[in-house]
């Protein structure tokens, strides 16, 4: 058994602008590679790496990190999830949902060497890490030949495995805007049963701010349900205002699920699936409920 | 159990674990040859198609390529070692035709010095295909006459068989469940993918296969009859296997022989191993089938009729589809007393991957329908399950209608009564569902299942042991370990039987150079039949080390005895003598004699007693996604004897885990003939943090014809787990699943359903 | 192609080698340096069969290119025994018949290897956690479980074995 895919050059660049550089000279033959967990198990003909020959090793350029200042949280996009999972700076308060899904998305021995940037930017209709990137408005902050650009995370995921992001660039850092610490925001996911450590069937990512008993914001993002993790805005917007209560967060989780346009595939039927966003969503909001009101 | 016993009923170390903890134990693809060159097989992408044309002229000019091997001269083996009894039905296990019958079905091998080349090569080969209808429901293959998959037609084996007056069987019962069962393609999925060959053959015409087999001796024979060569020349060794679970029952479709053959053109080793992709599209899978089962029984409970109807899908290719049937008769038919039973069964083939021998072989199937249809007359009678089934299995005393023996031992019962005291059965059946959306139920079933197969197919065992002459043994066995632990278990009974040792005693590699003709690891079979014939050496031996220290000692054998190294008198132990001493003594210091104690053993077990189990399942279900955790499974398991209880807890528990995936998670997808989840990453197989408590209960019944009273264990631990799942599925939630394996999408149906009715 | 320099310190002897910039860290270890301790189950990450430790940490080798591991200190099964002595792992494994076939055995141990050097006394929602990526077809996990339990007892009550079998990155010139 070996790689599927040919490579030709490994390239070990020292800093940014070598990275850049590199990605420019080969174009759609190089892909960065930082843990390297999502690149390796490719099966030809899949995903779009048939021409990939030059890899890019980013893992020198510093992009490990996770600080938390005084308008951002700010993670390098090479941090690997484990450190994401366990960061007392997300762990609890408004950022939970966060630690919810890097805790969730795979094995520990995956989570050593796989990143956040990574999770971004395969950009799978599953990713896990980019739900509560949504609901907590994140930005991204990308590198190329033209210098630095700030792509807002709905704006980056753009179809089934391809980013907003230009050939020759390198996903720097993800930022996420400190927000009240009132915010109640909650993570789940939906697996195929029984088994603790599975790609999502369906994912659900949800915040909520609330003023006395009225909904302030309110945030549902939705994975592994269309060709983009994405806003289910129809929903959100009959909880903004309105005063919380059962009634209301069925009538959005069931309003999530009609947005929600999911397909047949391996894991799961989109009948399904369509059924699940409506529980997850629900108890998604109940969770960020719960937890806003603390 | 007596307390004196040095070796039997003790969780001794086994005796590869030191070389598996330190890496050092070679598994194939561990071996390097001197000058090997590699192999890879092209395969088809068509389900079904004809091979016009192969043109391997341009990948022939590449530097580095060896050799070429295609389907139009290798030959594929087709059949089991059943056909090998005659050397008609011997012609006809070996098949060379021009057709592909499944997508992945090897159309060519090609040798070169390495991986990249071996890649470039395969992919300037030119093949012309012609596409064929292909099948891939069994109903339709069954009836179609135009497209035939194998000259002979669709229908690969067909067997009915009827006990009684089914007609009468159902005009006495007083309620009949009629239901049709359906089950899944389930994949080994060992950790160490099937499989890697190296084969050698060199220029004296001796041919060495390194490859993980089960049955080392049956595989010699398949290879000396593909390749025409004398069985001496054939050599096969297996090296330490990561698992089979039976998919390693003989050669690998596409594997050895092609591997051989290449090596036989080039005059070199070549290795061949398979990726874990093509181990999941293009290796042995359970048969799925479906299952239609009527069964009558009394208002009081008593069983009166069964009819059975089964269509077990092959695939392309099966060596085993005449066992997998006839195990379904005999382990249905076996376990409960239902005087009127009819029995039919045909095996289909389709244009899917082929179906082989999986842990169990078609008893996990009949019993999914079997034990489900128990529970659903119990719920209409009101009955508890544990009841109606003490009323109707087959008792000791009784004469199995199948095998036309008698059940000279049953621990059935009290796998019954400790797994209902252990698991809490009776409290939690009564158990009120709690409020709120995540229901628990509780659930059993029971098992039985054959060890061996002695009288269904050729099932030879043969041991040697060799006293040498410091005391020490090895002891000589072509028992293949699939990780079982069967050889560990066997040199305790050699322990046991010659008063030597456990840590005296080496046991053999498994070679068929060296080791006399044993059928090898399948059907549960070595501790019994393996057993049985080491049981058998080792009294040989023993023999003869008490004739020399009756000599020695001036006592009667009848009045010596054998244990922990030494031979002495019952009633006066001072007059004794060391084992090494005596084997020094007549092996070297006695010039006149020279003569190394060895016992030998070949033939055939006496029977195939059957060994019983009973599972109780715990499952909490959450009704708004149909996800099941399962809480808890308690499995009693009658072995007869545990020779090494430790390893019988191994198997009880790897057993549950797989039993679980076979209930709840795994399952080969197809469309159109196509393979879609040929991955770990979507065919899923259970973790450490997914399995529940797991208690496995050792009963022990004593089996009069059992080495010490041993039977097996391997297989029969899996059989009845899906059934027990379902059961409590059922009882937690009222919805009845017929199909495996049991998606959260179908619970939720059943749910969703039932709620509208 | 252009191979790739890089050294690495594998069970305490460092190499310099020339590798093939599509090599897996497993292709070397097991056909370069022979260490076929380690084992490929599957080749993508899935079965952990291939897991050692990286740096002090568990990861795939089939998931990591051997020019990934440049600098970096690499722990596979056969750097556990000291000599014929087994590390506690290893007797815990026998001990607990928690081997089977053994094919997952070499990797489940670098798991928990990786794992109790970072935290000593797991208990066993822990151990099953950090276990994940390992299947095994043959035990059903609990006995494994249950020597990594007894290893981590036995490691905690000889403090000097722990300091010995520890292996976190040794510290070089970059």
């Amino acid at each position: 058994m070996s790689v599927y895919f040919q490579v030709e050059e490994y390239h070990r660049p020292q800093d940014l602008a070598q990275a850049v550089d590199i990605l420019s000279r080969f174009g759609n033959r190089a892909r960065v590679i930082a843990g390297g967990t999502d690149i390796l198990p490719r099966r030809p003909g899949v995903k779009k790496i048939d021409n990939i020959n030059h890899l890019v090793d980013i893992s020198k350029l510093g992009l490990n990190y996770l600080k938390k200042e005084n308008d951002h949280i700010r993670i390098g996009a090479a941090t690997d999830i484990n450190t994401i999972g366990a960061s007392p700076v997300i762990l609890s308060g408004p950022y939970r949902a966060l630690s919810e899904a890097a805790t969730s998305h795979s094995t520990s021995t995956i989570k050593n060497r796989a990143t956040v940037g990574g999770n971004l930017c395969n950009a799978s209709p599953c990713a896990d890490l980019a739900l509560p990137l949504l609901v907590l408005d994140a930005i991204l902050v990308a590198a190329g030949p033209k210098g630095k650009r700030h792509i807002p995370i709905e704006s980056f995921f753009k179809g089934v495995n391809f980013s907003a992001l230009n050939r020759e660039e390198v996903l720097l850092e993800i930022r996420i805007p400190l927000c009240s610490e009132k915010a109640g925001t909650a993570f789940l996911k939906l697996r195929r049963h029984h088994t603790a450590i599975d790609m999502a069937v369906v994912n659900v990512a949800t915040l909520l701010t609330c003023k006395k008993e009225r909904c302030k914001a309110a945030r549902i993002a939705l994975g592994s349900v269309a060709p983009i993790s994405f806003r289910a805005k129809k929903a959100e917007s009959v909880l903004v205002g309105a005063e919380l209560s059962e009634e209301i967060i069925q009538k959005a989780a069931a309003l999530a699920a009609e947005e929600a346009k999911p397909i047949d595939d391996v894991r799961a039927t989109a009948t399904y699936r369509k059924k699940m966003v409506a529980v997850l969503v629900r108890r998604s909001l109940e969770n960020s409920m719960r937890r806003c009101r603390q | 159990m007596p307390d004196s016993y040095i070796a039997v009923g003790k969780s001794l170390q086994r005796i590869d674990g030191v070389d598996k903890v330190t890496g050092s134990a070679k598994y194939a693809a561990d071996i390097k040859l001197e000058n090997m060159l590699h192999a890879k097989l092209l395969r088809s992408p068509h389900a079904h198609a004809k091979v016009k044309r192969i043109d391997t002229s341009a990948a022939e000019k590449l530097p580095g390529v060896r050799a070429f091997a295609t389907i139009l001269e290798v030959p594929k083996v087709i059949e089991y070692w059943f056909s090998l009894r005659t050397e008609k039905k011997k012609k006809q296990m070996f098949l060379r035709d021009n057709v592909v019958r499944f997508v992945g079905d090897p159309v060519l091998a090609v040798a070169a010095d390495d991986q990249q080349t071996l890649d470039k090569a395969l992919s300037l080969v030119k093949v012309e295909y012609e596409s064929l209808p292909a099948l891939h429901d069994p109903f339709k293959a069954m009836t179609e006459k135009n497209v035939k998959i194998h000259s002979r037609g669709n229908v690969a084996f067909k067997a009915k068989k009827v006990y009684g007056d089914i007609y009468e069987g159902f005009k006495n019962a007083d309620i009949i469940i009629e239901n049709t069962y359906r089950t899944s393609k389930q994949k080994h999925a060992a950790l160490e993918p099937f499989g890697t060959c190296i084969a050698h053959y060199q220029s004296n015409g001796k041919l060495t296969v390194y490859s993980s087999t089960q049955l080392p001796h049956w595989s010699r024979h398949y290879l000396a009859g593909a390749l025409e060569l004398s069985l001496n020349k054939v050599r096969v060794i297996k090296p330490h296997t990561g698992g089979s679970f039976g998919g390693r029952c003989g050669l690998i479709h596409g594997l050895e022989v092609m591997c051989s053959w290449l090596s036989r053109q080039t005059g070199r080793a070549v290795r061949m191993s398979f990726s874990r992709e093509e181990d999941f599209i293009a290796t042995e899978t359970r048969h799925p089938m479906t299952i239609r089962m009527k069964t009558g029984a009394t208002k009081d409970g008593i069983l009166t009729a069964n009819d059975v109807e089964i269509v077990s899908d092959v695939g392309g290719y099966g060596t085993h589809y005449i066992g997998v049937i006839a195990d379904c008769l005999s382990t249905g038919a076996g376990l409960y007393k239902i005087p009127n039973y009819s029995f039919s069964g045909i095996a289909v083939f389709t244009n899917k991957s082929l179906s082989g021998a999986l842990r169990g072989y078609g008893n996990p199937q009949m019993n999914f329908a079997q034990e489900s249809q128990m529970d659903i007359i119990a719920g209409k009678l009101r009955m508890d399950p544990l009841e109606l089934r003490l009323k109707n299995y087959r008792e000791l005393g009784e004469i199995d209608p199948v095998l036309n023996e008698e059940i000279r031992s049953n621990g059935l019962k009290e796998c019954l009564e400790k797994g209902a005291e252990s698991s809490g059965w009776e409290e939690k059946r009564r158990q009120k569902p709690i409020k709120g959306t995540r229901k628990r139920g509780i659930g059993l079933s029971i098992m039985l299942h054959g060890t061996g197969a002695g009288k269904a197919l050729p099932d030879p065992a043969a041991a040697t042991v060799m006293i040498n002459a410091d005391g020490s043994v090895n002891l000589v066995t072509a028992a293949a370990d699939e990780g079982q632990g069967n050889r560990t278990v066997l040199a305790q009974i050699a322990s046991e039987t010659l008063g030597i040792e456990f840590d005296k005693i080496s046991v053999s590699e498994t070679d068929t150079e060296t080791t006399p003709l044993d059928c090898g690891t399948h059907g549960s079979r070595q501790a019994y039949c393996g057993g049985l014939a080491v049981k058998a050496a080792a009294t040989e031996a023993r023999e003869k080390l008490l004739a020399y220290a009756n000599k020695e000692l001036g006592v009667n054998e009848d009045q010596l005895r054998l244990k922990d190294g030494a031979i002495f008198e019952t009633t006066n132990p001072d007059n004794k003598i060391l084992i090494s001493d005596l084997m020094r003594k007549i092996q070297i210091e006695d010039m006149s004699v020279c003569e190394q104690v060895i016992g030998s053993a070949a033939g055939v077990a006496p029977a195939m007693p059957g060994y019983y189990g009973a599972i109780f399942a715990e499952v909490e279900v959450d009704t708004e996604t149909g996800e099941v955790k399962v809480l808890k499974l308690t499995s009693a398991f009658d072995v007869g004897r545990a020779i090494n209880p430790d390893l019988v807890e191994g198997q009880i528990t790897g057993g549950a885990v797989m039993g679980m995936g076979f209930a709840l998670t795994e399952n080969l997808l197809l469309r159109d003939g196509q393979i879609l989840n040929s991955s770990f990453a979507d065919y899923r197989l259970l973790r450490a943090c997914d399995v529940p408590e797991i208690v496995p209960i050792i009963v022990e019944s004593n089996e009069p014809t059992g080495p010490f009273g041993a039977k097996g264990i391997g297989e029969g631990c899996m059989v009845n787990v899906a059934s027990a799942i379902s059961n409590a599925i059922c009882h937690a939630t009222g919805v009845r699943l017929i199909d495996l394996c049991m998606t959260p999408d179908s619970i939720l149906q059943g749910i969703t359903s039932d709620e509208m009715t | 192609m252009k191979k790739v320099d890089i050294k690495m310190q594998v069970n305490n002897d460092w190499y310099e080698l020339a590798v093939n910039p599509g090599d897996r860290l497993v292709d070397v270890l097991r056909d370069q340096l022979d260490l076929t301790g380690t084992k490929e189950g599957c080749g993508e990450g899935e079965c952990g069969a291939c897991t050692v430790n990286l740096d002090g940490k568990a990861v795939l080798s089939c998931l990591i290119f051997a020019a990934q591991a440049d600098g970096c200190t690499i722990l596979t099964i056969e750097g556990l025994q000291r000599g014929s002595e087994l590390h506690p792992f290893q007797k815990a494994f026998v001990s607990e018949s928690a081997v089977q076939c053994g094919y997952c055995t070499p990797g489940m141990i670098m798991a928990a290897n990786a794992l109790i050097n970072n935290e000593p006394e797991p208990n066993e929602d822990t151990i099953r956690k950090s276990l994940a990526n390992n299947l095994c077809r043959c035990t059903g996990y609990d006995k494994p479980v249950k020597a990594v339990l007894k290893a981590a007892k036995d490691m905690k009550e000889d403090i000097n074995a722990r300091f010995l079998y520890c292996c976190r990155k040794i510290s070089t010139t970059d």
